[in-house]
């Protein structure tokens, strides 16, 4: 379809009719479109197909044209056409002579076409630039009495030259839901609805100036005009190649909606994207902005080869940004000079050289932060994450402060403290069970529950500073009974302390049965890293778990270690030394069902013959059938350094001692410390969380080398030719400032008042936006080749107005839906439909379908489901299964796709993860493209598979039930019931006739559901989101299915 | 100028002035259909392009993705016996032919000969591995390839060229082009349909993309359309829970009359398409589960399709439905088997892929030769590119690897106007160079469009300016030695 509107615009702009010339013929409305289809093949631009091979001749530009040929003279003499070659061997019969030549596959000429050349000759043969090359100049708009501004003007010119009517005025609702589908990507809400109808009939226009001014206020307008660019981008969040892993550059996707709502003027939108990180002082948001380029799909494939690679994405870098900002098809210069528009193989090769003086590494490992990249907090939270860190400084030198100020109180405090006599005695916990292991007349004791008892003991012993005898547990074995028995749910927490020296390995307390796979348990150390085994079967069904350190060597420790069986098992372990948590080495992490042994519970070894090694001691072991808080072992842990420095006479306390005395003070009892040391963790907290919330993504960063890049020969990558420095294509007559360009050159030249493409490419493109075609059709290729501009005028118009206006693109936008144009009905008429039955000339409103995001989005928002969150990671809604896992590699992080719940299933769809191998299907079928290659330019198609999505997707089932739902909710009436569907998604009231017909449909739904209820409840439970169970399941289902047929509707889908 | 857009352009000219105030004529269903389904028929065929008599009305296309090992199927080297771990260092560096990264850090080069025994076979004696018994039987119906030849080492570009005519990004796929240049036999399924088959080898397993079946810059319409062997077969076919077909049809007349009344008032012609689109999608949800039920085929067929046939989404099963797909008038179907990708342990990793697709393939032929179908559908079966003769690797006497190897690798096709019982082209005694009647992919494509009556040449669509072809810009030829 695309093609044939092409040749329609063509056959319009220049009306071949063998009797109908036009009386001045011209160079770019009728000879270029002739001689570049048939002769440039061989007599354009490209060097290398030029003919005849000893005197090329090139007939595409004037300075070439009326050279002397070997002859003597030129191929084409002004005004003789007869004299002229040129002409005479197109009009040759002989096959030899004949142009364009049989083995070319080209027809000869038409005689009109014949006819036209030889026109132009006679008139003097007079060459232009090609249109859009052309400096922009602002053409003054027709005088008419029609319309509501200059848009107008130039419209109705076209009108009157095809006699074409234009349309009355759309009706007001109707005219609201284009201008918000337009603008916002959304349907407008009934109360939206309302509200036009009074103000239209106040004053339509002034209603429309101000509708339009508040939707490009909203974060949906941001929403919609980024999504339009993420698809020029080819946004993706995967990297597109082989295994098509995640790729972090959703924060680049945030900063398009942020220009957007900020209205960024487009010149600076251009050169932040194309080069923020060499702007001087660039700022972080600058450097995400960068990302454009690096949504080129990268490879990680072993044995891929980098320099392959690195041509693959310089090419891809200049053609997207060339079809997106000058409308050029520079691609085809890769391999050879452009066939057709002024782009050499050089030009082509100067414009990598921006792009391939990059850091960038050309296997991007599968990772998804293939350097360079920048850390990007949420849009919302980067305020705070640039003062945080100052925050984090000034606490911590509140905190400075307070040491300073706080040694008064510190002295105060230190004169009343004594040494207690025993560790217990600071200790308020009581244990379940306690093994003070303090050794008196040959025996330990023990207290386990309301039972004391007590255990022979030969061992070593160490005297401890106010503990006496303390049992060293080397090359020890006590078995102390049925001691401690706890279950595999249970949640237990063992304390102590622990002195160290030397390498320690071995098992501190276990119960543990070695004759059935190793059940039960123990405390257990690993080269003086504490740890425990929980075992149900050893090793599948066991965990085991490590600090990563050691304990420090030859002090006493206070130690805690919580097992805690409700946890899942890789989190089941928490160790606290000193009242520190260390974190916690898994080996085993495997399911735990059962623990219960009847092996005696032994101290010191797990086995008659397994006894720890080394040189342990261990007191006050305690044991706590719940899981301590951390404030209680925080406290425990401070009780025993206090002692232990106490214990030391004041006057002999050295400078360390004093100081760990103050540290303690400070840590633990001081609270105005304790209120500044809270904050700083609260702030260190918040600051994580940022970052979680943040993400790494892929930026620019230039390599201090100059740019340049070889001409590769024939596109291939191996063989590097010349070697080329950065420049602007020649044809553009760019007189650079510097003798080397970069990337921010390029950038600036792209928006500069010289460069006379960007500003009409891109309200080109906005004007597709609006009205489903660009004044130039392809709104990819502006070039020779391209379509031509159905409204020349008015294009150039509108592209000085942009650019006089500050590149404000909303200007233009605001322009557009005050025109008249734009107002009208989108109804036909025979006779306009048989002089114009494309709409070229827009005699009536653009009337096409909705795209694939605007129809789901219409469906979350009229049901009520759309969650309206702004930006964050991709979420992944509603997708049938298997779809990636079917070209997934095994290794590929996106093989299987894991549904989001909640709030993720009702985002807007710009925020659906895409992975690019496999583009989220409901949305490719509906004409979405994979973003693989820049797209400015939508398919509509209308398959069957398109009608499935929208009859059977789960989202759209759904939202069908929750808009039937709140419909049911508001009335009784069956007809205030349908226009609440009605409304929502046509932005209308049906009439009788039509009501009638849901009438029947829906009658014939209650009942057949009546019969059938177990058909209700199995359509009721499609979609996550609850079901209302206080409507009866028939009824909600018949009016379920009768929002899906309004939904399906071609007006609800249609624009 | 561009054909088959002219005609288009043509078709639409009429539609755009043919008055057609009741009922659902052509007129609008240019934008309609996926795969070329435009209801058109035949007629959509520009008569330009049907210059050279067809001789193959449709393509079963069986691609092996991850590129098989030739040396151990078809490409029998008795020499390298002598040659066992030869180390072909100073031979590679002569051929100046680029090694991938995974191998171009080896320090020897060493020469593995294939583990698999090879015979003759059939009256043209061809010689076939011991891991294609199936395929051995049936030499006389088939024309093998030993020549083939690509550029790109890698799979993604190599896939890309393969199924795409181009290493880059962005362009049509063969059927794609061929679903665009050939229109629809069948108005109620679409004319270019994808399987994925299960594959059982343990090895690597390529990733592939939808782009391998995209339409790239083609109308949507032209996109293969993806079969599946669980749940919907084509997505989102089915009603959703709890809507029947009866339930269905009522509520496409209530739309319908709606969408009728509209048309009366706004007169877009992309209303009746609209209706016609819901049609159509109405008549699909009985035609597809329709073709998709394998359980009317015979015992018979079962067994000769093998054990797999049983297993939905087995390559078995697969070709199965793909012959379905021929008699009801889809014009193009690829299966897909991925697990190719033998660069270490080929001799355990590739059997089991050759058990999957061996008996299958033998059976599609014969199925298709015995209900008469085999003269007019082309069967095509290979990979994106060859292996290497050295091993990647360890090499010991049970045990190799290959790496990745463009320059010669073996396919076969049978059917649609193919002479059986032949072996075209030849290779150098390592199977490393082609010596004798070298195709390139796009000499295949080449030759599948001449098959269909399509000049490639003359199958063009304007993209950015240029009359944009499958068979690119090099010159390319048809392989007339193979054909009858």
């Amino acid at each position: 379809m695309k093609r044939s509107l092409a040749i329609l615009s063509f056959l319009s702009v220049a009306p071949l009719t063998g009797a109908k010339l036009p009386d001045v013929v011209d160079f770019n409305d009728h000879i270029q479109p002739i001689i570049s289809e048939n002769c440039y093949q061989c007599h354009g631009p490209d060097s290398s197909t030029r003919a005849p091979k000893k005197t090329p001749l090139r007939l595409d530009r004037a300075e070439f044209a009326f050279l002397d040929r070997p002859n003597g003279t030129p191929s084409i003499i002004k005004g003789d056409a007869e004299a002229s070659e040129v002409f005479q061997r197109i009009i040759s019969k002989d096959v030899d002579e004949v142009m364009p030549p049989p083995k070319s596959h080209k027809k000869p000429l038409k005689s009109d076409e014949i006819a036209l050349i030889k026109k132009w000759i006679q008139q003097g043969s007079k060459y232009e630039e090609h249109w859009s090359f052309t400096p922009l100049a602002r053409p003054e708009p027709p005088k008419s009495d029609w319309g509501q501004n200059a848009i107008d003007k130039f419209i109705v010119t076209r009108h009157r030259e095809h006699d074409l009517d234009p349309g009355p005025p759309e009706e007001p609702a109707r005219l609201l839901r284009r201008l918000t589908f337009d603008l916002t990507g959304l349907p407008p809400t009934s109360e939206e609805v309302a509200t036009f109808r009074e103000m239209a009939a106040q004053d339509l226009p002034a209603a429309i100036e101000m509708t339009a001014a508040k939707l490009l206020t909203t974060n949906a307008y941001a929403e919609h005009f980024a999504r339009h660019w993420l698809d020029t981008a080819r946004y993706g969040d995967t990297h597109g190649i082989h295994n098509d892993n995640y790729r972090g550059i959703w924060p680049y996707r945030d900063w398009v909606i942020e220009a957007f709502r900020k209205n960024m003027p487009f010149d600076q939108f251009t050169r932040e994207q194309i080069a923020g990180d060499l702007l001087p002082n660039a700022t972080l948001a600058q450097k995400i902005a960068t990302g454009f380029n690096r949504c080129i799909p990268t490879t990680g494939e072993g044995g891929a080869i980098d320099q392959e690679y690195q041509a693959i994405y310089a090419t891809d870098q200049v053609s997207t940004t060339s079809a997106v900002f000058l409308g050029l098809s520079t691609g085809c210069a890769a391999c050879h000079d452009h066939k057709f528009d002024p782009i050499s193989q050089k030009d082509f090769y100067s414009l990598t050289a921006f792009f391939r003086n990059s850091t960038m590494k050309a296997m991007d490992r599968n990772a998804a932060d293939h350097a360079p990249v920048v850390f990007a907090p949420r849009l919302e939270d980067r305020q705070r994450f640039t003062t945080i860190d100052h925050d984090l400084l000034m606490a911590g030198e509140a905190i400075q402060k307070r040491r300073s100020d706080a040694q008064a109180d510190f002295e105060a405090w230190l004169t009343k403290q004594k040494v207690e006599t025993s560790t217990e005695a600071t200790l308020a916990l009581i244990a379940d069970t306690s093994l003070p292991l303090t050794v008196r007349d040959g025996k330990i004791t023990g207290q386990d529950g309301q039972i004391s008892k007590s255990w022979d003991f030969s061992g070593k012993t160490q005297l401890t500073e106010g503990l006496g005898e303390v049992a060293n547990l080397a090359n020890l074995n006590i078995d102390l009974g049925d001691f401690v028995l706890f279950q595999a749910r249970d949640q237990i927490t063992f304390s102590g302390y622990l002195y160290l020296d030397g390498k320690v390995n071995g098992p501190l307390i276990s119960r543990m049965d070695s004759e059935a796979a190793d059940r039960g348990w123990d405390l257990w150390l690993e080269d003086g890293k504490l740890g425990a085994h929980i075992v149900d079967t050893w090793p599948d069904q066991a965990i085991k778990g490590v600090t990563t350190e050691p304990l420090k060597q030859k002090q006493w420790h206070h130690f805690a270690l919580i097992y805690d069986g409700k946890a899942p098992p890789k989190k089941s372990l928490t160790v606290f030394i000193d009242g520190t948590s260390f974190p916690i080495k898994y080996s085993q992490a495997g399911k735990v069902e059962n623990l219960e042994t009847n092996v005696p519970t032994r101290l010191g070894a797990r086995h008659p013959n397994i006894s720890l090694t080394g040189n342990a001691n261990l007191h006050t072991l305690k044991i706590f059938r719940r899981k301590l808080s951390n404030d209680e072992i925080t406290k425990a842990a401070s009780a025993t350094t206090l002692n232990r420095l106490l214990a030391v006479p004041a006057e002999q306390r050295d400078q360390s001692q004093k100081e760990a005395l103050f540290d303690f003070y400070l840590t633990n009892l001081d609270g105005p410390t304790k209120g500044l040391v809270a904050k700083k963790d609260q702030l260190i907290a918040e600051k994580e969380t940022l970052r979680k919330r943040g993400s790494t993504t892929l930026v620019m960063e230039e390599k201090p080398s100059e740019a340049f890049a070889h001409i590769l020969e024939r596109g291939e990558y191996s063989l590097e030719g010349e070697k080329v420095p950065a420049a602007i294509p020649k044809v553009f007559k760019h007189e650079p400032k510097n003798q080397t360009l970069s990337r921010k050159d390029l950038a600036d030249w792209l928006v500069s008042e010289k460069n006379p493409l960007t500003a009409r490419v891109t309200v080109n493109r906005l004007w597709y936006y609006f009205f489903g075609r660009g004044i130039v059709e392809t709104t990819e290729d502006f070039g020779i080749m391209g379509s031509r501009p159905t409204h020349p005028e008015l294009l150039d118009y509108l592209a000085v107005e942009l650019m006089e206006n500050g590149w404000d693109l909303q200007h233009i936008m605001k322009l557009i839906t005050s025109s008249t144009t734009y107002q009208q009905s989108a109804k036909t008429t025979s006779a306009n439909r048989k002089k114009d039955a494309a709409n070229l000339y827009l005699w009536r409103a653009a009337r096409f379908r909705l795209e694939a995001e605007q129809i789901r989005d219409m469906a979350l928002s009229a049901s009520g489901l759309l969650v309206k969150k702004v930006g964050g990671p991709s979420v992944k809604p509603y997708q049938p299964e298997g779809v990636w896992e079917a070209v997934a590699m095994k290794g590929s992080n996106t093989r299987l796709f894991k549904q989001d719940k909640g709030e993720g299933l009702y985002r807007r769809s710009l925020y659906t993860f895409w992975k690019r191998t496999a583009a989220p299907p409901s949305m490719e079928i509906l004409n979405a493209p994979t973003r693989e290659i820049f797209c400015v330019r939508r398919d509509r198609t209308n398959t069957p598979l398109a009608a499935f999505v929208t009859m059977n997707d789960t989202q759209f089932i759904e939202a069908s039930r929750a808009l039937a739902t709140r419909a049911i909710k508001q009335s009784q009436s069956f007809s205030q019931r349908l226009d609440f569907i009605t409304i929502a998604l046509m932005s209308r009231t049906l009439d009788n006739e039509e009501q009638d017909v849901v009438k029947k449909a829906l009658d014939h739904h209650l009942k057949y559901y009546l019969e059938k209820p177990e058909f209700a409840d199995q359509l009721l439970k499609v979609g996550e989101s609850p079901l209302d169970s206080t409507i009866a399941n028939n009824e909600l289902a018949a009016w379920t299915l009768i929002a899906s047929q309004i939904f399906n509707l071609d007006e609800t889908l249609t624009k | 100028m561009n054909t088959v857009a002219d005609f288009n352009a043509a078709i639409s000219r009429r539609q755009f002035f043919r008055k057609n105030g009741t009922g659902l004529g052509a007129a609008s269903l240019a934008t309609l259909l996926p795969g070329g389904l435009s209801g058109l028929s035949n007629s959509s065929v520009p008569s330009e392009l049907k210059k050279v008599a067809p001789k193959a009305k449709r393509v079963i296309y069986l691609s092996m993705l991850g590129a098989p090992s030739q040396l151990d199927l078809f490409d029998y080297k008795p020499k390298l016996k002598d040659r066992f771990k030869d180390d072909l260092s100073s031979y590679l560096k002569e051929q100046g032919q680029r090694l991938t990264g995974m191998t171009s850090g080896q320090a020897k080069f060493p020469v593995a000969p294939s583990i698999f025994e090879f015979k003759e076979h059939g009256q043209s004696g061809a010689w076939v591995s011991e891991l294609l018994p199936h395929t051995a039987k049936m030499v006389d119906d088939i024309a093998i390839v030993k020549s083939m030849n690509t550029e790109a080492i890698n799979h993604e570009p190599a896939n890309q060229l393969c199924y795409t005519g181009n290493q880059q990004n962005g362009k049509p796929s063969l059927g794609s082009w061929l679903a665009y240049g050939l229109g629809s036999q069948n108005e109620d399924l679409p004319n270019f349909v994808v399987l994925h088959a299960q594959h059982t080898g343990p090895g690597n397993v390529q990733a592939i993309s939808s782009r391998l079946w995209g339409p790239g810059f083609l109308p949507g319409k032209y996109a293969g359309v993806a079969f599946r062997p669980k749940g919907d077969p084509v997505l989102y076919l089915r009603n959703a829970p709890g809507i029947d077909r009866e339930l269905r049809r009522n509520m496409l007349d209530s739309l319908n009359t709606l969408n009728q009344k509209s048309y009366d008032i706004v007169g877009d012609n992309e209303i009746q398409t609209r209706m016609q689109q819901y049609e159509m999608a109405f008549r699909m949800q009985a035609s597809v589960p329709e073709l998709s039920d394998l359980s009317s085929e015979s015992d018979q067929t079962r067994e000769m399709y093998g054990p797999q046939s049983k297993t939905s989404g087995s390559f078995a099963s697969s070709c199965i439905l793909a012959r379905r797909m021929m008699e009801r008038g889809v014009q193009f179907v690829q299966i897909f088997h991925r697990g190719w990708d033998q660069h270490s342990n080929l001799p355990a990793h590739i059997k089991p892929q050759c058990e999957d697709i061996d008996q299958p393939c033998w059976a599609l032929v014969q199925d298709l030769k015995q209900r008469g179908m085999l003269d007019d559908t082309l069967v095509i079966w290979g990979g994106e590119f060859g292996r290497t003769v050295y091993s990647q690797g360890t090499l010991t006497e049970k045990n190799y690897g290959r790496d990745h190897h463009p320059r010669a690798f073996s396919m076969w096709m049978a059917g649609g106007g193919v002479k059986g019982g032949q072996v075209y082209g030849e290779t150098d005694d390592f199977g490393y160079n082609v010596t004798e009647n070298p195709v390139h992919i796009s000499d295949l494509h080449t030759t599948i469009l001449h098959q269909l009556g399509i000049n490639h040449h003359k199958l063009t669509f304007k993209y950015q300016g240029l009359d944009q072809k499958l068979t690119g810009v090099k010159p390319t030829q048809v392989i007339s030695e193979i054909l009858e």
